[in-house]
């Protein structure tokens, strides 16, 4: 299955394929609890920041009850009154519900993307390179027949939506369908980043299960793991970053995210701006290749001002990711009321989503950010 | 896994499997056909996930072992091998290629592992009857035409096949309806099919089957669930998903008492209704069957492409009337009609109209008339 390519790889392994799972227990066992109750929802909203594990979770719900079904799987106690003997040695290890061995063959093909019992929705790649911007009707109706033929293997047939903010106008109203008439032994896993903008008929129709951000002493230990090289301070730096979603931290790592915040607070620290450096800035962003980097930095840099402002009315400092990080905060909050603030931010958040629609020239969508804030705190 | 087998027995193998394969596939290994030699014998298994067909060859296996190939690929190189040689294959050390050698070529082919490729559940079906092929080609193409295409109504994308009576004999019905028109064709219960569930046969099944069975004449032992259907062909086995819906209740839109009876001559009429639905729009294909005594005229009429009649000498003895039909539908529906003359069963001009063969009371058809 193809990474998402036109995004900053927030997962570096695709959630169908990937068996670890952090954190989120909470979460895991509120959703194994129903699936495998005598009345199981038949739809559930992932709702959560990006990168946080969202489909991670999904795919694993999937496996695990496309593999057991709803009723065989019982409650690990359950099993050990049966069979002491047997379960015994799993038990010690195995503690989340969802787990399952990598050669297992449901594992094996939910990753393949082979199994007759799961169909995911999500964005295709286009003729021209990159994934389509949406996830069209035509995918969605391709549920009809599915949910409309008897279930491979098991009894279970689940449909992924990856994700359901990425469905478009015509593909949100005809999900509805399905979501309001399932056929038995059918579940469909929505995922959202953003479920306000769902349609509220598609909220209400699903269960919501919230992921938060991961706490920092389960993140901590995976992003050691996963960075191995890194000093501790940066792997700190880079969590707070990416306000501890795992997803989002390693993506940053990949795009060098760190060093782009560096020299973007660099940058915004300058009486006068700095504009060779702003040039360079541009001109590497704009190439080719570094589109990543380039969606890494605008989401950076509104992300600081929303922080900015946050800061602003909130009172509370926030820790430093960059040294003398606060300072500046300080000057900026100064030299501007806070109106002034969201107004720069609502203004550069559209010149962002704008140069996305309409593909602007990427250089001068970055001089353009940095002179308007740089107008904002200076002038 | 290293195998030796005659190039004309694997490519007959891979041309029933590769059908199932899709030409476009956006999974890898669904591309691909399972091969797995063990004993004497090279199974050959492809998939679409709704489906799956199994066939199994002689050949001489050196090493036993399975491997995934891409089918199309596979049955493109055996194609073009010079008949009668004898094609080696063989998995090279890691597992990731077959090497495949026939007479003086050699090719080398990606592989994925066998432990990824979906296999449908090789689960006993429990109801079990065998049913001539003949007797099952024509279930199948009597009410084929009349399945339909419209995915919102998915339960009608297929062939109903349960168990009936009729006339007090158990029997074995197909039905097939696109909302339009009905086909339903029955053949005396096999043994063992009494008390089967109903089921949906999806459309891709039903044409895998019939290409299947083509020319044969030997008995097709069919097994099915409620949420399988298997035909095993003696060496090839098809395995489908089935349709999972409620099949509307056709009984309720077959006519009775259609009293005016209106007998064609089935090449005469069919010859006629091509020839004026020539002027019929393309969109409404609508003809008009002007009904008398003895006679009958067709006629059409476009905006665009003008008029046509023409009148054919015909059985009836009932009052006048006018009634409109697809003509498409027609031709499909008196396609399907055997005898020399086809037997309309009418009762007024918005009522549907029953079509059978006077000689053959096991197909019958209905048709919904058009307003013209």
């Amino acid at each position: 299955m193809a990474a998402k390519k036109s995004e900053p790889a927030f997962e570096s392994v695709p959630p169908r394929e990937n068996p670890a799972f952090e954190g989120h227990a909470a979460a895991e066992a509120e959703l194994a609890e129903n699936l495998h109750s005598a009345r199981p929802a038949h739809a559930w909203l992932i709702t959560g920041p990006k990168g946080i594990g969202k489909a991670t979770l999904a795919f694993r719900a999937a496996r695990s009850i496309l593999a057991k079904g709803a009723t065989t799987a019982q409650s690990p106690a359950h099993l050990l009154a049966q069979a002491p003997g047997l379960f015994g040695d799993a038990l010690a290890e195995t503690t989340r519900p969802f787990d399952m061995d990598l050669e297992e063959t449901t594992f094996r093909l939910v990753a393949t993307g082979a199994h007759g019992g799961l169909i995911t929705l999500e964005r295709e790649e286009s003729d021209r390179g990159g994934l389509k911007r949406d996830i069209s009707v035509g995918q969605v109706r391709r549920l009809i027949p599915f949910f409309g033929s008897t279930a491979a293997g098991g009894a279970w047939r689940v449909a992924i939506i990856d994700s359901a903010d990425e469905l478009n106008r015509n593909a949100a109203n005809a999900l509805l369908k399905s979501l309001e008439e399932p056929p038995t032994n059918a579940l469909i896993l929505l995922v959202s980043s953003a479920p306000g903008r769902l349609l509220p008929t598609i909220r209400s129709r699903c269960r919501i299960l919230k992921l938060r951000p991961m706490e920092d002493d389960v993140l901590a230990p995976l992003l050691a793991d996963r960075l191995p090289d890194w000093p501790s301070a940066d792997r700190l730096a880079l969590a707070q970053l990416a306000e501890n979603s795992p997803g989002r931290a390693l993506g940053l790592a990949d795009e060098g995210g760190l060093n782009l915040y560096r020299e973007m607070v660099g940058l915004l620290d300058q009486a006068a701006l700095d504009v060779p450096g702003l040039h360079s800035l541009g001109d590497r962003l704009a190439r080719r290749n570094n589109e990543g980097a380039y969606r890494v930095l605008t989401g950076l840099l509104l992300q600081w001002l929303e922080r900015l402002i946050r800061s602003g009315a909130s009172q509370i400092a926030l820790v430093e990711s960059v040294p003398g990080e606060t300072a500046l905060r300080t000057r900026f909050l100064a030299a501007q009321s806070l109106d002034d603030w969201v107004q720069v931010w609502e203004k550069s958040a559209r010149l962002v989503a704008d140069a996305e629609s309409v593909n602007l020239d990427r250089k001068q969508v970055i001089i353009n950010l940095f002179a308007s804030i740089h107008r904002a705190a200076f002038v | 896994m290293k195998i030796t087998i005659e190039q004309v027995a694997l490519l007959s193998a891979l041309s029933h499997v590769q059908s199932v394969v899709e030409r476009r596939n956006t999974i890898p290994i669904l591309s691909n056909v399972l091969m797995s030699a063990e004993g004497d014998k090279l199974a050959l298994t492809a998939t679409d996930l709704d489906m799956a067909i199994d066939e199994s060859v002689t050949a001489d296996v050196g090493q036993a072992g399975a491997t995934t190939v891409q089918a199309h690929l596979l049955f493109d190189i055996v194609r073009k091998l010079p008949d009668g040689s004898q094609v080696e294959l063989k998995l090279a050390g890691d597992a990731s290629r077959l090497v495949l050698k026939a007479g003086r070529s050699t090719f080398s082919l990606p592989c994925l592992p066998r432990e990824d490729f979906p296999v449908m559940g090789e689960d006993e079906l429990p109801c079990k009857f065998s049913i001539g092929a003949p007797e099952l080609r024509r279930l199948i193409d009597k009410s084929k035409f009349a399945i339909s295409t419209e995915e919102t109504r998915y339960y009608l994308n297929g062939i109903y096949l349960h168990d009936a009576e009729s006339g007090g004999v158990a029997m074995l019905r197909a039905v097939a309806t696109d909302g339009h028109r009905l086909a339903q064709v029955e053949t005396p219960l096999p043994d063992g099919a009494a008390g089967m569930p109903g089921v949906i046969i999806p459309r891709k099944a039903v044409n895998e089957v019939r290409r299947l069975i083509e020319g044969r004449e030997d008995e097709i032992a069919a097994s099915l669930s409620d949420t399988r259907i298997r035909f095993d062909l003696g060496e090839a086995v098809l395995t489908s998903k089935l349709i999972d819906g409620t099949f509307p209740d056709y009984s309720r839109v077959i006519p009775e008492g259609n009293d005016k009876e209106l007998d064609v001559g089935c090449g005469e009429f069919k010859a006629a209704v091509d020839r004026v639905s020539t002027i019929s729009t393309e969109k409404s294909r609508a003809i008009k069957l002007g009904i008398g005594a003895g006679r009958l005229e067709l006629s059409a009429t476009s905006p665009d492409s003008g008029t046509a009649s023409e009148e054919i000498p015909v059985g009836y003895g009932g009052e006048t009337m006018e009634i409109g039909f697809n003509s498409k539908y027609l031709l499909d529906i008196t396609g399907q009609i055997d005898g020399e003359t086809a037997r309309f069963s009418l009762a007024d001009a918005v009522s549907p109209a029953i079509i059978t063969d006077p000689e053959d009371e096991s197909a019958l058809f209905v048709l919904m008339p058009m307003r013209v």
